[in-house]
């Protein structure tokens, strides 16, 4: 400063008018930029710049006390050399060093000389030294100190001025942490609602594992993985991170280093084992030497960059399912306990999610299992005949169907074939149909006709379901020649009739309408007999191939007497069957939205 | 599943005409049932014009079959239409069930009425 105001001059000089505005002006820029600081690194920097420039410093540093008030940690400088931030990238608050001091006792302390500077503060020497420095309290927050390589003169009411400017910008500061809380406290609430709601959008279990990740980032973390426990051991089904080309390396360190949910050192299993949540707020060497095999280890997990940390576990209904791993990395972001109470909120939420979807699966595998018990248990077969089945429930998981069908000997040389299609979905259909298989064999035993075990069928139909249940279905008895060759007696109720495809590769209708079965007590069925040779097929399906379509289009029996003139002597039934599924499928781009099943019966030549 | 199906009633005197047209399955079924549940309630006789039908499944004759046998029960007459024009699919499903002796059926609207209104 090249005047000082207040010496003792009671008129100003012309320069001291211009210092006096210059003045006036960085104040106001300085005040100006903390106005507008909406974060505690904007705030920081405004200090530093427009404070430097108002005290015409040339070197600035702030330094802010942690929460034990028992050390300082560099939260920005200018105009040092970078060697000095990391030389004094923390200092224990202690008298030693003279901002520990000012912000001790609440006053500048001005250190002017060198000399002065080594004897005061032995601990110095050795360091980059400004002619001048200047101390100055920030409240709770911490000190700046301003560095001059200049002899300047720094009367009390100077000091006074620069402390009351330091306090401002402390105030500032504090500010800006408060809004940054606010708004991560609302950020928080935030994803909570939206886990909520994310969570209840799928019950496919891997989804909602991957929701859990996506909300996650980058709201609460840099980083999010979710490792589930199964029953081959822990497995991370999902990792997101904020910079996605990050990913690869995360998983690289995984992969080599698995994580042993066995091992004592493992940080997931110790949450694992514990059902306790982790907070590691400052991922340092000592950390990383306790979670760590051995230096190579820990070198590539320190590669990663971690800066903090955070694991919950997932628990729902008393038992752990696995961990959220949360990192803060790229943003140096730090967490607190605040955070932590967040990660138990939403590993909480996802906890019961994941374990819905996991019922939900489990309930889908019940239904499958149910649904395959409603077929016969292995592929049906009968010496001397070529028999395949294709069977394809068109329902998502618990929508289990109400298409069946069965093949099963009656004697040595005669087996009976069924299929039918329940109205309807889901459990009550499914148990029609097992009561129509059921049925169907009991009355084959004693009933001489299809046309007459179609009939009981019908009557269990009324008895047994609502009234506005019905079923179709097609019965045929078989008895097979010496020659090979298969007598058939057939009856249809309400059910389409089969096809026959001749040896001569002639297309001819299996069995006459008869009525649905359900709808009236005494039902008209016909018997209608054929005979197969050796080499021929009968093909039996139900509705949901003939009316499957797309768009206006529909696959009807066009398009199913397309696929059977393909046929030639050399098909076998699992031939003709998966072609005819294939074409149904193929015939329109979306799933079916109806079972379908198709049976198809080849006599073989005797040998 | 349905790419489009409606269903339009209009009176015809006492007679509530329900005309289907376009897609009908297991979608929309239950919507058809709801109609003709409300006209059973309301105690109005029925006829159900599938002459624009292009497409009806098993639940939707699982419906009519069992609305008409409901009606039926109360002492309401039920016809059906099903013409040369109505869908292919439409009249198969029908010939499949076997149910042609179960449902009244004609071939026009006007012989539904008919059907319906001469039998009193």
């Amino acid at each position: 400063m090249e005047d000082v105001p207040g010496t003792g001059s009671s008129e100003l000089s012309a320069a001291g008018v211009e210092w006096l505005g210059a003045r006036l002006q960085h104040l106001q820029t300085l005040s100006a930029a903390l106005a507008a600081a909406r974060t505690e690194a904007e705030a920081i920097d405004a200090t530093l710049d427009q404070g430097l420039a108002l005290f015409e410093a040339d070197q600035a540093v702030i330094a802010t006390l942690d929460d034990a008030g028992r050390e300082f940690r560099i939260a920005g400088m200018r105009g040092y050399s970078g060697q000095v931030h990391s030389d004094w990238a923390t200092f224990p608050n202690s008298d030693d060093y003279p901002l520990s001091e000012a912000t001790r006792r609440g006053e500048p302390v001005v250190v002017a000389g060198p000399d002065e500077l080594i004897r005061r503060y032995p601990r110095l020497a050795g360091t980059e030294r400004s002619e001048v420095l200047v101390c100055l309290p920030m409240g709770e927050f911490g000190g700046i100190a301003l560095g001059y390589d200049r002899e300047v003169a720094l009367p009390p009411e100077e000091l006074e001025f620069m402390a009351a400017v330091a306090r401002q910008c402390s105030e500032a500061i504090r500010r800006t942490t408060l809004d940054a809380e606010r708004r991560r406290r609302a950020r928080r609430l935030g994803l909570l609602a939206e886990a909520g709601a994310a969570f209840s959008r799928s019950l496919d279990y891997r989804t909602t594992l991957l929701e859990v990740a996506n909300l996650a980032v980058p709201g609460l973390a840099d980083c999010c993985i979710v490792d589930v426990v199964e029953a081959t051991g822990l497995r991370q089904h999902a990792a997101v991170h904020v910079r996605p080309e990050n990913l690869p390396q995360v998983r690289e360190v995984e992969q080599r280093y698995a994580p042993d949910p066995g091992d004592p050192r493992s940080a997931v299993g110790a949450v694992l084992r514990t059902g306790s949540p982790t907070l590691v707020a400052d991922v340092d060497d000592e950390f990383l030497g306790r979670i760590t095999r051995d230096a190579e280890h820990a070198q590539a997990v320190r590669s990663l960059g971690m800066r903090s940390l955070i694991i919950v576990p997932l628990i729902a209904r008393g038992r752990t399912l696995g961990a959220i791993t949360l990192i803060q990395d790229v943003s140096g972001r730090r967490y607190d306990d605040q955070d932590l109470t967040t990660a138990v909120s939403l590993a909480d939420r996802a906890a019961v999610a994941i374990d819905n979807a996991r019922l939900h699966g489990a309930q889908v595998e019940v239904a499958q299992v149910l649904q395959r018990g409603l077929l016969p248990d292995r592929e049906p077969r009968i010496a001397g005949i070529d028999i395949a089945a294709r069977y394809l429930a068109a329902g998502e998981g618990i929508d289990v169907g109400g298409d069946f069908y069965d093949v099963w000997p009656r004697s040595d040389h005669a087996f009976g074939v069924a299929i039918g299609d329940v109205s309807g979905k889901g459990a009550r259909a499914a148990s029609m149909t097992a009561l129509a298989r059921h049925t169907v064999r009991v009355a084959a035993l004693h009933e001489p006709t299809p046309s007459r075990v179609l009939g009981v069928l019908n009557q269990e139909v009324r008895r047994h379901c609502p009234p506005d249940m019905f079923c179709t279905a097609a019965y045929a008895d078989a008895v097979r020649s010496e020659d090979g060759s298969l007598d058939l007696t057939i009856a249809l109720g309400g059910h389409p009739p089969g096809a026959v495809v001749r040896a001569d590769g002639r297309l001819e209708e299996a069995g006459r309408p008869g009525m649905l079965l359900g709808v009236r007590d005494t039902p008209d069925l016909t018997d209608q007999r054929l005979r197969l040779a050796a080499g021929e097929l009968l093909v039996l399906w139900t509705d949901g191939v003939t009316e499957r379509r797309s768009g206006t289009r529909i696959f009807g029996e066009e398009g199913l007497a397309e696929v059977l003139h393909r046929v030639t002597a050399g098909w076998t039934a699992d031939m003709l069957a998966r072609e005819l599924e294939q074409a149904v499928l193929d015939f329109a781009p979306e799933p079916p939205q109806d079972d379908l099943a198709i049976v198809v019966i080849r006599p073989l030549p005797p040998h | 599943m349905t790419t489009g199906g409606s269903i339009e009633v209009a009176p015809d005197g006492d007679v509530a005409v329900v005309a289907i047209r376009g897609e009908h399955d297991l979608a929309n079924a239950d919507a058809l049932r709801r109609e003709l549940e409300g006209l059973r309630k309301q105690g109005r006789p029925f006829v159900v014009d599938l002459t624009d039908a292009t497409f009806i499944d098993s639940a939707v004759l699982g419906v009519l079959i069992g609305e008409h046998d409901r009606a039926a029960e109360r002492g309401l007459r039920a016809g059906f239409v099903v013409a040369e024009g109505s869908g292919h699919s439409v009249r198969k499903i029908i010939d499949l069930a076997g149910v042609r002796s179960v449902l009244p059926i004609s071939d026009t609207r006007d012989a539904a009425l008919e059907a319906i209104r001469g039998s009193r």
